[in-house]
């Protein structure tokens, strides 16, 4: 180590024991969690893991003088990690490891909530409710871990994919046989569509790539309650807009520009919970594209201002058809709550078309800790029962249901259909595929990948080429293993899966649950 | 694995059930014993105007109730014994009743609003609703008792046994029809009993069906709206429902039915030249997921006017096809063809989920 480098201060202040003295605000320090260790052997001091860190948790250090420029290492703060592993990733050596370094405390009961609880009251910045990102990580089952499919063994013969055409489109929409015009149906050419993420609570780029998969592959994007940005007219048969609670952007345009205008009551990350997006964050283009004044705060009531029933619903999903001539199917998003058979039943006489039920690990842009982890409940049993509710009122033939909420593979995609969903919606897995390290942290916006950004400095690390190549790439690997599990099935058709419980075994449930999914124990 | 056989004669001419046990009895080795029937049709012309109930039993008990719920619902035109032989090798069989029967005795029956959730549009429809109702209801009211067929003018014989044994024992070749449907059964997803054995039938509609459906599931569903109750233990029944449900309830044409149940491929559909059957194609597709038929089969569904030949789109089972002057036999195997008609004059393999209907002629009687 050079002469001209300052000793740490706590070698310094070594043997001084006047000035020893406790500091209470310590008492309330956030302990360190994650961090990057950083190999200095490896290291080239380029410093680009400095640039890439937006959290702080990296600084430079003056190391050494060659050439008369000075020499910087990389050091970390242990302040602010949160395992994102932008750094890592972008690190030219491969110098640089995420630790995970567990907070230990003796109370094993109280160990999650001690640190968030010193969080809450530090003095520096007391009373606040803690926010999160993403959908919940609560350590819940999940239902779809325990569903196990069924294969095709002698008396049938199962369907090999590369040689027989194994069919994956579906048309949402309602079907009413004995109506006297026919109802506008969405054609999904997969049963995967993307979920609405709002210009502003991700960036235009991140929008664009989404849209350019969909028409590629012929499914659907969701504008989310943001807008539409005129960039995204031209895609306007792959794009569902969204009508929520702030009504930001609705206008003549929005509706002419999409195939399927979306009602948002609801979230599962935050049923009940409505949306703020602070006014810094309302600049240039997001300001016109929600039609709100530059850096005023964009705030989505918990309720409609005009629902405060189904009754009312009901006008807003006619207003919505009169709206467009009845071109367009209509979709109502709700999330998974305990009644939730009885409400979907409720919209799909209130005129839906299309239902989305959005379970409890639905992502969100932001939304307080407390509501994420313990409010709703989970997607499978939601469907389940919304399902079965439907077909109890004889009316299930009639509307289509889309899944949300937790959907992190094609087996979870295929699992959501039998148990009674048309299609399925993916966010997370959108952004998990554009590179994202699930650190929770959107509603920080200093996304280190570019994604829940609009920092232009960051939202151009997203290239919208490469981000539209893998959102392809999502939909066409998915869809392959999904014709794969079709065909060990003996199924070449996606719409002999919807609502097919005999497909599924449940294993480790207990009877209640098997009794919500419908679905018989193994080896029965 | 199971063997199918049905005839026709267009013109209304008989043919004999002997021949038809013989024609299933050199498709042995695709039943295993486990099952075996026959439905004839055109078999009660004098008592053409009541539904005919072939009704099995399991004990006395089940007999007496079975028969006190069949007076209590119906006017009971007559009550008998099935005339059967004393066999060796059907070491069992359950109590078999035939009744000719039809609604009443009491009007409050026929009331639209009691005949519970269905899709009745016509004042001609009631009476069949009422029946489909009855057979529903009477299946779940009396566990040990089940209705083999009930439609006008025909009748099911069927239980477990090979087929060639079930003929014998219900005296099949004693009867003459102008439509039959024969089914030899090698259960492989349900357990053997008489009321699992083929045909199927609710009212007019007979279905033999050598496969697996494995949209089960979603046909089941879709069906149970309507008011059907899959009780049978087996994935054939919902054949026989789809067919009263899109025929009669909705009143599609049988061609449009088969669209339906067996549909082109989304692609197939696209490339077609004419713009009116793609649009049509289309809407059925769209509109019916959950009455197509998935999984491999090949059935044979009768509603004694014609009989339709239909197998899964991929072809993943045998059906093979014959004409003989004004009769045409459908069977698993061509080797039965040789006892039924083997100086035909044409023989051709059905292609995967293209039907073919053989309709009576006009006017030709049953």
């Amino acid at each position: 180590m050079s002469e001209d480098n300052p000793r740490p201060e706590h070698r310094r202040n070594a043997g001084k024991k006047e000035e020893l003295q406790m500091d209470m605000k310590k008492n309330w320090k956030w302990p360190v969690k994650y961090m990057p260790v950083f190999d200095y052997d490896r290291c080239t001091r380029c410093g680009i893991c400095a640039t890439a860190c937006t959290w702080g948790e990296i600084r430079l250090v003056p190391e050494s003088v060659v050439d008369g420029k000075p020499v910087n290492i990389p050091v970390a703060n242990r302040s602010s990690c949160g395992a994102c592993h932008y750094c890592e990733r972008q690190c030219p050596e491969e110098a640089i490891t995420i630790v995970d370094t567990p907070f230990v405390s003796s109370h094993r009961y109280w160990r999650g909530d001690q640190k968030n609880l010193w969080r809450q009251v530090d003095p520096g910045n007391p009373g606040h409710v803690l926010l999160i990102s993403t959908g919940s990580d609560s350590e819940l089952i999940s239902y779809f871990d325990h569903l196990m499919f069924d294969a095709c063994q002698v008396t049938n013969p199962p369907i090999d994919p590369l040689r027989e055409p194994i069919e994956l489109r579906t048309y949402l929409g309602r079907r009413d046989f004995f109506a006297e015009d026919i109802s506008p149906l969405l054609e999904v050419k997969t049963p995967i569509l993307f979920s609405a993420m709002s210009f502003g609570s991700i960036n235009l780029n991140v929008q664009i790539a989404a849209a350019s998969a969909a028409k590629e592959v012929g499914t659907y994007w969701n504008t989310g309650e943001g807008g539409l940005h005129k960039a995204l007219n031209d895609f306007g048969e792959n794009t569902i807009v969204q009508v929520a609670s702030g009504r930001f952007g609705v206008n003549p345009r929005f509706f002419k520009n999409c195939s399927a205008v979306e009602i948002k009551i609801g979230q599962g990350a935050k049923p009940g919970i409505g949306g703020h997006l602070p006014g810094e964050k309302v600049t240039g283009e997001i300001s016109k594209t929600r039609m709100i004044p530059q850096g005023s705060d964009a705030l989505s009531p918990a309720p409609h201002h005009d629902i405060y029933s189904i009754e009312d619903l009901r006008q807003l999903i006619y207003a919505i058809k009169e709206t467009t001539e009845y071109s367009k199917p209509v979709s109502v998003k709700v999330s998974a709550v305990h009644n939730i058979a009885p409400i979907v039943s409720g919209i799909a006489r209130a005129g839906a078309d299309i239902i989305a039920i959005d379970g409890f690990r639905g992502g969100t842009g932001a939304a307080p800790r407390r509501i994420r982890q313990s409010m709703g409940i989970p997607i499978e049993l939601a469907i389940s029962a919304a399902d079965r509710r439907l077909r109890e009122e004889k009316v299930r033939h009639e509307v289509s249901l889309i899944a949300a909420g937790g959907i992190r593979n094609s087996a979870d995609v295929l699992k959501a259909i039998c148990l009674g969903a048309d299609a399925v919606y993916i966010g997370t897995a959108v952004l998990v595929a554009l590179g994202c390290g699930l650190c929770q942290r959107c509603y920080a916006s200093r996304c280190s990948y570019g994604i829940t950004t609009n920092r232009p400095d960051l939202a151009a690390r997203v290239d919208v080429g490469l981000a539209t190549k893998a959102l392809i790439g999502l939909l066409q690997a998915w869809s392959d293993e999904i014709k794969e599990l079709m065909g060990g099935m003996g199924i070449n058709t996606i719409g002999s899966l919807v609502g097919n419980r005999e497909r599924l075994r449940g294993v480790h449930l207990t009877r209640d649950e098997l009794e919500v999914l419908e679905v018989k124990q193994a080896g029965l | 694995m199971c063997g199918i056989i049905g005839g026709i004669d267009i013109n209304g001419g008989k043919l004999n059930g002997g021949d038809f046990i013989e024609a299933i009895s050199v498709q042995h080795d695709r039943g295993n014993g486990l099952g075996g029937g026959f439905a004839a049709y055109g078999i009660y012309p004098e008592f053409e105007k009541y539904y005919a109930l072939h009704i099995a039993c399991n004990n006395e008990q089940a007999a007496k109730a079975a028969d006190e719920y069949i007076r209590a619902h119906l006017y009971v035109k007559i009550a008998e014994d099935m005339p059967t032989k004393d066999l060796h090798s059907i070491q069992w069989h359950p109590l078999l009743k035939r009744y000719f029967t039809t609604p009443g005795p009491s009007n409050e029956d026929l009331k639209l609003s009691n005949l519970g959730p269905s899709t009745v549009h016509s004042q001609k429809g009631i009476i069949d609703a009422y029946m489909k109702k009855f057979v529903f209801d009477f299946n779940r009211s009396i566990p040990d008792a089940f209705v083999m067929s009930c439609g006008k003018n025909m009748g099911v014989f069927k239980g477990v046994g090979y087929p060639e044994q079930i003929g014998e024992f219900f005296l099949v070749d004693r009867i003459e029809a102008p439509v039959w449907m024969v089914h030899s059964r090698f259960p492989t997803n349900s357990q053997s009993w008489w009321g699992g054995a083929h045909p199927f039938s609710l009212l007019e509609w007979s279905v033999v069906h050598n496969g697996e459906i494995t949209s089960y599931g979603v046909n089941r569903n879709y069906l149970e709206m309507f008011g059907y109750k899959c009780m049978l233990h087996t994935d054939t029944e919902v054949i026989s429902y789809l067919f009263d449900l899109l025929v009669r309830v909705y009143g599609m044409s049988v061609e449009d039915t088969c669209s339906v149940i067996s549909p082109p491929l989304w692609s197939e559909i696209e490339e077609m030249q004419d713009e009116s059957s793609k649009r049509k194609l289309m809407y059925l597709r769209q509109y019916f997921p959950q009455a197509l038929l998935n999984g491999p089969f090949a059935i044979l569904v009768s509603n004694g006017k014609e009989i339709v030949a239909l197998n899964d789109n991929l072809k993943l089972r045998p059906l093979v096809a014959a004409k003989r002057g004004e009769q045409y036999f459908f069977s698993s195997e061509e080797c039965s063809f040789e006892i039924l008609c083997p100086d035909r004059e044409k023989t051709w393999m059905l292609e995967g989920g293209k039907p073919e209907i053989v309709r009576m002629k006009e006017g030709a009687h049953v």
